[in-house]
């Protein structure tokens, strides 16, 4: 697998990870209301 | 005093995802993915992460705590900095402006995409199409169509109208977003588009200028100008969240720039064409890939309608921050006050739908010269308000914890990089 896919894939983890628990967190606020 | 909004966001996912739509627009289609690529590619992020967590989130609770506290531009300024009712209304002309040259370039998307939808868009010459619709009388008829499409959101009110048409349009653009990125990464020779995009160069980010550039694309890309934030911030409920919903929606806006990158530069090295055409890559040099493209109509329709989304997102938040101050200040109704200022803009951006020298002057003054002033009115509002208020408002209906430093930080630091950011739009353009 070439560097870049590798780069890219570590890229969106760290980008999409804390939006991902972010808006669980939100969601399950907002369930819990 | 306690400020009570008349109006309040239902949930805190829909209030989320309007923040994110108001922060999301082409910049971050284009501009993001571009400068990535110029500025150390991967290595880019790092600036641009540590000044989204320690600028970026920062920025969007001051501004929506501001908002909460005290109240739109008008009397969030009004309350607290001397003059300021005069100032709540500078920001209030900033953004009519800026709605008004937006809206001319949301009529250009709207465009491409009813030419993607009758198949046309694969018959013309991209470049020759955008000079015949752009600068010209039906440029503003779609500027037109723009602004109506803005207002009948609007006019539907915060919860009916901005709230739902977000949750649907942004769940909408990551999902198109990314079907474009798969199709794009899987293209023959992509691959040298990812490398441009995402190989890191680590001497770039020894750089001054590459932090200047990450400082600026973040803080505008947020929309962190003292207007729409407040105004949004101004619906939050007393219980509802701040300090994760800016994390949230600083992210969100961040991931939507990021995936920009990975659906565009590896269909546009695919084909060997020019990556860094400027706003020219969505309107010329992308048409071009989606006619070469197999199956091209259809990633074209997809494309364009992600650029509505992320465009519509955005102008409702724009014409909004003059409707609150239309009915809060002269006592109008939100529908004759949406009517009102979406002609408004307009009467002031049709000039710019024909003429490429006043379109050029209209985005100068409006975001570069006078809009960041408003960032700045909105760190000093907040420091009047007293810090330790707005850090008490901060923390009601809070998801997270926020730590004590934010009060130093908002009130020292947070002003003195605005400022650095206003100084650099003359550095780096």
């Amino acid at each position: 697998m070439g560097t870049a896919y590798i780069v890219g894939l570590f890229v969106i983890l760290i980008i999409y990870g804390p939006l991902a628990w972010g808006l669980y967190k939100l969601s399950k606020a907002e369930t819990g209301l | 005093m306690i400020f009570l909004p008349e109006e309040t966001w239902k949930s805190r996912v829909g209030f989320v995802a309007a923040a994110m739509g108001s922060a999301v627009g082409l910049g971050n289609i284009w501009l993001f993915p571009m400068r990535a690529g110029l500025y150390g590619g991967a290595a880019f992020l790092v600036p641009y992460l540590i000044l989204l967590f320690l600028i970026g989130v920062v920025a969007l609770t001051v501004e929506f705590t501001l908002g909460r506290a005290a109240g739109g531009p008008i009397e969030a300024y009004g309350k607290t900095l001397p003059g300021g009712k005069y100032l709540g209304i500078f920001v209030n002309a900033m953004m009519l402006m800026i709605f008004a040259f937006y809206s001319v370039v949301v009529g250009w998307a709207l465009r491409y995409f009813v030419t993607a939808l009758t198949g046309k868009l694969l018959s013309v010459d991209p470049g020759s199409f955008f000079g015949s619709i752009s600068f010209s009388t039906e440029a503003a008829v779609w500027q037109f169509i723009a602004i109506a499409i803005t207002i009948g959101i609007v006019i539907m009110g915060v919860q009916k109208g901005i709230e739902r048409a977000c949750k649907i349009m942004m769940p909408g653009l990551f999902v198109m977003l990314i079907i474009l990125a798969i199709r794009s990464i899987t293209l023959p020779n992509s691959y040298a588009g990812l490398e441009f995009y995402l190989l890191p160069d680590w001497s770039k980010i020894l750089s001054g200028k590459t932090w200047m550039i990450a400082l600026s694309q973040m803080f505008f890309s947020l929309s962190c100008m003292g207007m729409s934030n407040v105004v949004y911030g101004s619906y939050i409920k007393k219980d509802q969240d701040i300090p994760l919903s800016a994390i949230v929606t600083a992210f969100g806006d961040t991931a939507v720039a990021v995936t920009a990158g990975f659906a565009i530069f590896p269909a546009v090295f695919a084909f060997g064409l020019e990556p860094t055409a400027g706003p020219g890559l969505v309107f010329v040099t992308l048409p071009v890939v989606f006619q070469k493209m197999p199956g091209g109509i259809i990633f074209a329709v997809i494309f364009f309608l992600l650029i509505l989304f992320a465009a519509f997102s955005s102008t409702v938040a724009m014409l909004e921050t003059n409707v609150q101050a239309a009915t809060t200040h002269l006592n109008m109704s939100r529908k004759t006050a949406t009517i009102l200022f979406g002609l408004l803009a307009f009467v002031i951006g049709a000039p710019g739908a024909i003429n490429p020298t006043y379109f050029e002057w209209i985005i100068n003054i409006s975001t570069v010269y006078l809009g960041p002033l408003g960032a700045l009115i909105a760190a000093l509002a907040l420091i009047k308000l007293g810090i330790d208020k707005a850090y008490e408002e901060l923390r009601k209906g809070a998801l997270i914890a926020v730590p004590a430093i934010w009060k130093p930080w908002a009130k020292y630091v947070y002003p003195i990089v605005v400022i650095i950011v206003y100084i650099s739009q003359f550095i780096v353009g």
